[in-house]
């Protein structure tokens, strides 16, 4: 049954199924980088700065000589680590905060609520940027605080949700029996709040790959040497016009990259949306 | 005298992921002009399906009619283009639903929804169709119809709103109201009102009546004949009071006793065992076999016909129409 | 005879509504007494917005009264401290209308109708499956329903599981809120005797909330008629459907299509039940009342006994009972 409705669905959204193919194929290729990239990511040949791509250094090299091809395999593993992290962190913290506020309600409600409602006041960029700047810039620092930037996006989102649920008589009935706020919230509401959660963070992976980047690419996020994509664009950059393909594949591994998990988050909201089922 | 609707053998699939579910699995009734038939059924029994495929307004992307027909004046509506159907929408044929709310448009006043539809139909001017307009309301029995005109649907009740809509179905002479539960969600009280109000109405002005129902006791007080369906198909169909009273098909007499009454002495309720069938596995033979407790084994192999047992009284069952 | 189990003393619930025009209130549920007796089911019918669920949920504790008092077996709940507030609370129990929303659909059946027994001490595992499945069973669900999901079951089959949580902590009392209206007919006369089968087993106390008046005669043997909050008429059920002496109560039961009953509806008075923000004064029945007087437009009706279980609130009815006496 599963199985018939996946491949159903498969049919009748083919770009869903090549976004998770583009996130399948980019995630085993920074699961087994040392085994497929030609070079180490970090070794110098200084003998061969800024080739063009050819037979030694598939997509040529920087300015350090180092191998572009294997840096941006690299890259790839902190770019997913970057994505994933980002909304896992926001996600979690996102998905208490709203169910607390939206069950609770009154005062607590008031708290939490105007709290985002200032954190969304400022550009998402502009605040994980000034954020990132006071943690110290490191690749670390820069997750956590897009992840913090990130947070009211779910808070609203679960706290729209929780308001629903908590009207469902299955929670009411649960408070009949005794259950403590703690239960209700954990047992009932947020499983119950879930699937637009997944939604949102998958959708949200793309973009959190790219305010990484562009924060490496600032200077505010991974340090050199590190294969970061947004920082080898940044350091590209200034050799764009005679050495094109420095900053040129990194760019292209992201837009890859973002493409992907943008095609699978427009899929799996369809898939979770229960409408589609029947 | 011909009948107004005659649908013939009328197969609907709808396709899913799961396969196809023969969710109208050869209904055949006719209707008649200026009669008030009631057709009813438990949930999933096809019975707003019938009226949605009458309409047109079957979702084109996964249901399709297999086979049969739908006569409406003697022309056939299946294989009818979108076009074709809205010029028959709201003029010949027009449907009420059972949540008034979503029927209305929020945005606009009751007054621009209904003079909307008479300068959209009957092309009169503007001044025309606003006392044409308050014409109907008040023919539907609304009170202050003037005031109403400048009101929005919230500020209604779900009766009044029902009402409504009832002008703005027959306000432009349709021969055909289809009425899919229009009182389920109604109190009682009002239920009563809407229900003598849809009878009185289409009484004067002539018009068939489809009324699509879960409550044999609306259909009892309502309707001159009716088709009682099941998983899709019609088991029986009659005069009211043959149908109700006499019942032969085993699942009208299941139904009618597992009603509790409002009159007479309590006794217990005869329940139906076992559930509604999945309409992508359906059983095979005649649906109703494995709920049935005069099942016989020709019931599991092949389908009864709808045949007649007494005049105007058809019966689709191996035991009471097919003596062979 | 025996003690109530459950009394509703002038109970009042007003909810408050900020709205433009100042802050006002709206009176859900008006001054009702009721009492319900050990086994006895009774019946409370009444169209939307009567308050007839906010009662269910006051006596449930899911909302707070504004005024007067619940007494649970004689004891007062607001008064018992925590403790014995869990234990009295324990012993009423509440089904929902739609067993869809009254499920969590994330959890499978077993862990469903283990929650309350979780909740209430049941450490054993063991212990608490072997209770499960003796409370699948009184509902006529096998084991092989343990691990399914809501989703997977039929509404009759969900509606069951519910009332298998409801009797998982012993209850005396179960609040029965329009159990079979989400239902179809052959499956409400499944649900239906299995309530009173259970009932009889069990010796259990029904509040049985519908607005459905086949539905409750069927099942209850003392139902209250509730209008705008208040109850207008309370009696026998026989008593009650035999002469019904409210003029609401016999709109009410004009209205009710009946099956034995071929001929078109009547309606002697087209109106609808005015909003309970802006109730009327007086009785507020009168202005659908054919019979108003000036003395209903200016006061409400008390309720009046007409016999020991048959009570109605309405001030034709002294009048015929006094030109009756006079005559006599």
């Amino acid at each position: 049954m599963e199985l018939k409705y996946y491949r159903y669905f498969a049919k009748q959204y083919p770009l869903t199924v090549v976004g998770t193919l583009i996130i399948l194929i980019i995630g085993l290729v920074a699961l087994v980088a040392p085994l497929i990239s030609p070079h180490d990511p970090l070794q110098l040949h200084l003998a061969d700065r800024l080739l063009p791509p050819g037979h030694t250094y598939l997509l040529g090299t920087d300015e350090m000589g180092r191998d572009l091809f294997s840096r941006i395999i690299y890259g790839a593993r902190l770019s997913l680590a970057a994505g994933v992290g980002i909304v896992s962190i926001a996600g979690i913290f996102g998905t208490v905060l709203g169910s607390v506020s939206g069950f609770l309600g009154g005062k607590t409600d008031l708290i939490i609520m105007r709290l985002m409602d200032i954190m969304l006041a400022f550009p998402s960029l502009v605040l994980a940027l000034a954020l990132s700047a006071a943690l110290g810039p490191n690749f670390r620092n820069s997750i956590l605080a897009v992840a913090v930037v990130k947070i009211p996006v779910y808070v609203r989102l679960v706290r729209g949700q929780t308001l629903s649920v908590k009207e469902k008589h299955f929670v009411k009935a649960a408070q009949t029996f005794g259950a403590s706020k703690v239960w209700i919230i954990s047992r009932h509401i947020i499983p119950n709040c879930l699937a637009p959660v997944m939604v949102q963070a998958t959708l949200g992976i793309g973009e959190a790959i790219l305010i990484a980047a562009a924060l490496s690419f600032i200077g505010l996020g991974a340090q050199p040497p590190a294969a970061e994509w947004g920082a080898m664009v940044s350091v590209g950059r200034t050799y764009l016009l005679d050495q094109w393909w420095y900053a040129t594949f990194p760019g292209i591994a992201i837009f890859i990259t973002v493409v992907g998990f943008n095609l699978f988050g427009d899929g799996v909201r369809d898939l979770l949306d229960p409408r589609f089922r029947h | 005298m011909e009948p107004l609707l005659k649908i013939k053998d009328l197969h609907v699939d709808f396709l899913s992921y799961a396969g196809a579910a023969h969710a109208l699995n050869g209904i055949d009734f006719e209707l008649f002009p200026g009669e008030f038939l009631g057709l009813v059924g438990e949930s999933g029994s096809g019975k707003s399906l019938t009226a949605n495929s009458v309409l047109g307004l079957l979702p084109r992307k996964n249901a399709v009619i297999a086979k049969g027909s739908i006569l409406f004046e003697g022309e056939e509506l299946v294989g009818k283009s979108e076009r074709e159907y809205q010029a028959l929408r709201g003029k010949k044929i027009s449907m009420v639903f059972q949540e008034p709310m979503n029927a209305l448009n929020p945005a606009f006043k009751i007054g621009s929804q209904v003079t909307e539809i008479l300068k959209l139909h009957q092309g009169v001017t503007a001044k025309k169709a606003r006392t044409e307009a308050v014409r109907w309301l008040a023919r539907v029995r609304i009170p202050h119809p003037e005031e109403i005109m400048n009101v929005y649907p919230f500020e209604l009740s779900g009766g009044m709103r029902q009402r409504v809509l009832l002008a703005m179905a027959l306000s432009c002479g349709s021969k055909l109201l289809l009425a899919d539960e229009p009182t389920t969600a109604l109190d009682v009280s009002i239920q009563a009102q809407i229900l003598r109000l849809i009878r009185d109405t289409t009484d004067s002005l002539g018009t068939s009546v489809l009324l699509i129902t879960h409550d044999l006791a609306v259909v009892a007080q309502t309707c001159q004949r009716v088709a009682v369906m099941y998983s899709g198909n019609i088991v029986e169909s009659g005069p009211v009071s043959n149908v109700l009273r006499l019942p032969r098909h085993p699942y009208t007499k299941a139904l009618l006793q597992a009603l509790p009454h409002l009159d007479g002495p309590i006794k217990a309720l005869q329940s139906i065992p076992g559930t509604v069938p999945n309409l992508l596995t359906p059983p095979s033979g005649c649906r109703f076999h494995p709920r049935c407790s005069v099942a016989e084994k020709r019931c599991q192999a092949d389908r009864p016909k709808l045949l007649s047992v007494a005049e105007n009284h058809y019966v689709a069952c191996w035991r009471e129409s097919h003596h062979v | 005879m025996s003690k109530p189990i459950l009394s509703l003393r002038e109970v009042v619930k007003e909810f408050p509504i900020r709205g433009a025009r100042g802050n006002l209130s709206f009176r859900a549920v008006n001054h009702v007494s009721l009492d319900v007796f050990p086994g006895e089911t009774v019946g409370l019918v009444g169209e939307s917005g009567c308050g007839k669920s906010t009662l269910g949920y006051m006596v449930m504790d899911l909302l707070p009264i504004t005024q007067g008092e619940i007494l649970f077996e004689g004891q007062k709940l607001a008064d018992a401290s925590k403790v014995e507030r869990r234990k009295l609370q324990a012993k009423i129990q509440i089904v929902f209308q739609d067993p869809q929303s009254s499920l969590n659909p994330r959890f499978r059946i077993g862990q469903i109708v283990e929650e309350p027994l979780r909740l209430n001490g049941w450490r054993d595992k063991r212990e608490r499956k072997n209770l499960v499945l003796q409370l699948l069973s009184k509902v006529s669900l096998g084991e092989e329903y343990l691990r399914r999901y809501p989703h997977e079951l039929s509404g009759g089959q969900r509606q069951r599981v519910a009332i298998a949580r409801a009797l998982s902590l012993n209850p005396q009392l179960i609040v029965l809120d329009e159990p079979t209206s989400a239902l179809d007919v052959s499956v409400q006369a499944q649900i239906l005797n299995l309530l009173r089968e259970l009932q009889q087993n069990l010796n259990l106390s029904y509040l049985f909330i519908s607005h459905n008046l086949a539905v409750i005669r069927h099942l209850s043997s003392k139902v209250a008629v509730m209008y705008l909050g208040q109850i207008v008429e309370i009696s026998g059920t026989d008593d009650l459907f035999a002469k019904p002496l409210h003029p609401y109560t016999k709109m009410l039961l004009s209205s009710v299509p009946n099956l034995n009953d071929e001929r078109p509806l009547e309606v002697a008075v087209e109106s609808e039940m005015p909003s309970a923000m802006h109730p009327p004064s007086g009785c507020s029945f009168h202005p659908r009342c054919p019979q108003a007087s000036e003395l209903c437009r200016q006061f409400n009706p008390e309720l009046q006994r007409v016999n020991d279980l048959h009570w109605v609130s309405c001030h034709n009815f002294t009048q015929k009972e006094e030109e009756t006496k006079g005559d006599a």
